[in-house]
């Protein structure tokens, strides 16, 4: 016995084998029914150099008689079988092409219906979304009513925003009440970059004007004031190289 | 002695386990005067050998490792459908006793490592049925299912553009999942300042049993020392990746102080340190849709459906399947969808 590697390429399928160069090409054609996909009788094989042999290359043999081993037609470690199909009812691509996919689907309702689900077992233990809810969250603390005076308009500042939690420069624009939210005092910021979420309006009514995506509006406690110029971008970037 | 039982079923089950010993046999300075040559011979002649339970129980007492392994390959490689029905009901027996002997030779048996295909030979319809049976065995026991799924096309495209080998072969890909897998269990082998055990994996990344399906991740690491602990506490601040509220710790930490190993001939770098990470994500939700979809496509056709049900499969098995993996694929949106926040802060405008 003696196991080679070798690639078996069929309309549906690439793969890497391990198989025993002293089967017959019957016997081979049996093992790759089931991983081709066809039938022994509907396989024509041909023995290629490698995968990357051009299409134009002319096989190194065609293994068409059923009971000659593989060895005698010459196969070597890592040559290429490429399977054809010639069952009259193939369609190329009936496996693979997915265009018309009814896919299976399990409704909400048979979903809820199932007992071994993350959903019963989050809302048997009253887990994740279907916690209660703290005491905090539906009793949130008063807005702020006041802001410090140093943050007033025009003051340069930094606001701690967004996800990542990194301070972004900007020009104070507002400060007061707004109807924002759950209303009491914001701090409305022209940010140096296009970092924010608007021009200055919030739930239609006008704060400031800006350029689009420069202005956001926070609370007090997210500025602040100080001497915040103007970051020089370019210089940023080079550092970053060095 | 914390033992480990490796099973490897069917071709790539096997040659990965090749390949995975002969890292090991490395990393124990057990074969560094073995010549390539000898383990590519091992490799392509008598491969069957190198795993018998004997061959490997001297490896553990020669280099004080604590692992063994058994190994079934056989004439079984026909199709999933007789490996899990018809041949392998009769095979899994043997293999159990198998298992069972040498379960009762450890003293601390931690638990089990399956190593198989997805791709529809043995592997997948055997690898199936051994696990039930294991499960049904040794219910408490932890088991690490190393699963290749049919194009392992992520790992040739690692090969390729990371590694520069141009067409990679089974050898080249099972060497790299061999050091995934050597990563894991190195905590188990060797000391370490922070040593994990297989049953922790599984205490601290599994919060409900239906979604116990880790992704492995490994780096060599050139930069600097850091502090792990602070590094991820680092990474829970950051609200990039989102963890869910509803598994109490999240993350378990291994430090093991031996260094990688290298294959003579590989493919990596030599590194001083590396790092492995399993992740339980809900990214690995896209590989269900993608298999869901494969499933839809043939089954609509009842494609190689009569092999399947003159194995004693009833049709009945197909659907309860495909039902339960469309749920499974729901519970993943639900593990995704937000949970209430309590240090959710008021928002900006």
């Amino acid at each position: 016995m003696t196991l080679i590697s070798v690639f078996v390429t069929s309309p549906d399928t690439h793969s890497e084998r391990r198989i025993d160069s002293d089967f017959t090409v019957q016997q081979l054609k049996d093992k790759l029914t089931p991983i081709t996909g066809i039938s022994p009788h509907y396989q024509v094989l041909k023995l290629y150099r490698s995968t990357e042999s051009p299409a134009s290359e002319a096989p190194l043999a065609s293994l068409d008689d059923a009971s000659r081993s593989l060895a005698s037609y010459g196969i070597e470690e890592w040559n290429c079988i490429k399977v054809e199909n010639i069952d009259p009812n193939f369609r190329p691509g009936e496996f693979t092409d997915e265009s018309n996919l009814e896919r299976f689907e399990l409704s909400n309702a048979e979903y809820e219906a199932r007992q071994d689900t993350v959903l019963s077992h989050l809302k048997a233990n009253k887990l994740g979304r279907f916690a209660d809810v703290p005491a905090s969250l539906t009793h949130p603390p008063p807005p702020p009513l006041s802001a410090p005076s140093s943050i007033a308009p025009g003051a340069r500042c930094e606001v701690i925003h967004g996800d990542d939690g990194l301070g972004k420069r900007g020009t104070v624009r507002f400060v007061g009440e707004a109807k924002i939210g759950r209303g009491g005092v914001w701090v409305g910021v022209e940010l140096d970059e296009p970092m924010g979420k608007g021009e200055g309006e919030v739930e239609g009514i006008r704060y400031f004007s800006c350029s689009p995506r420069h202005a956001v509006f926070v609370r007090p406690e997210k500025v602040k004031v100080g001497d915040y110029p103007e970051e020089d971008l370019m210089a940023d970037d080079d550092e970053d190289e060095i | 002695m914390r033992e480990v039982i490796s099973v490897h079923v069917g071709q790539a089950g096997v040659q990965i386990g090749n390949a995975c010993w002969e890292l090991y046999t490395i990393e124990h300075g057990l074969s560094v005067d073995l010549e390539p040559n000898v383990i590519d011979e091992v490799r392509t002649g008598t491969y069957r050998s190198l795993f018998h339970p004997e061959t490997m129980i001297t490896g553990k007492e020669d280099a004080a490792n604590n692992c063994e392994s058994t190994s079934k390959t056989t004439s079984l490689t026909s199709s999933d459908a007789r490996g899990h029905y018809t041949i392998g009901k009769e095979l899994v027996d043997t293999v159990l006793e198998q298992v069972r002997r040498l379960a009762d030779n450890c003293s601390g048996l931690q638990g089990f490592f399956v190593f198989h295909s997805f791709g529809g030979g043995t592997g997948s319809g055997f690898g199936a049925l051994l696990m039930e049976r294991l499960s049904t065995d040794y219910g408490k026991k932890s088991k690490l299912e190393f699963s290749v799924y049919p194009a392992p096309k992520i790992i040739y495209d690692i090969c390729r553009r990371n590694l520069g080998i141009s067409s990679p072969s089974f050898t080249n890909l099972n060497r790299l999942i061999a050091q995934v897998v050597s990563s894991i269990t190195a905590s188990l082998r060797f000391d370490g300042s922070l040593n994990v055990d297989l049953n922790e994996f599984q205490t601290n990344l599994v919060p409900f049993p239906r979604i116990h399906f880790p992704l492995a991740t490994y780096a060599p690491v050139i930069s600097a020392e850091k502090d792990v602990n602070a590094a991820v506490a680092n990474v829970r601040t950051k609200r990039t990746i989102q963890f869910v509220d509803w598994c109490p710790t999240g993350f378990k930490l291994g430090i093991c102080n031996e260094p990688p190993a290298l294959v003579p001939g590989g493919d990596l770098a030599k590194v001083s340190r590396s790092l492995c990470m399993l992740s339980n994500t809900t990214s690995i939700a896209t590989a269900w849709a993608r298999l869901d979809n494969k499933f839809d496509l043939l089954y609509s056709k009842r494609a190689f459906v009569h092999w399947y049900v003159g194995e004693g499969m009833e049709e009945g098995e197909f659907s309860e399947a495909r039902e339960d993996l469309a749920a499974l694929e729901k519970d993943y949106e639900e593990v995704g969808i937000d949970s209430v926040d309590a240090e959710e802060e008021e928002g900006e405008y």
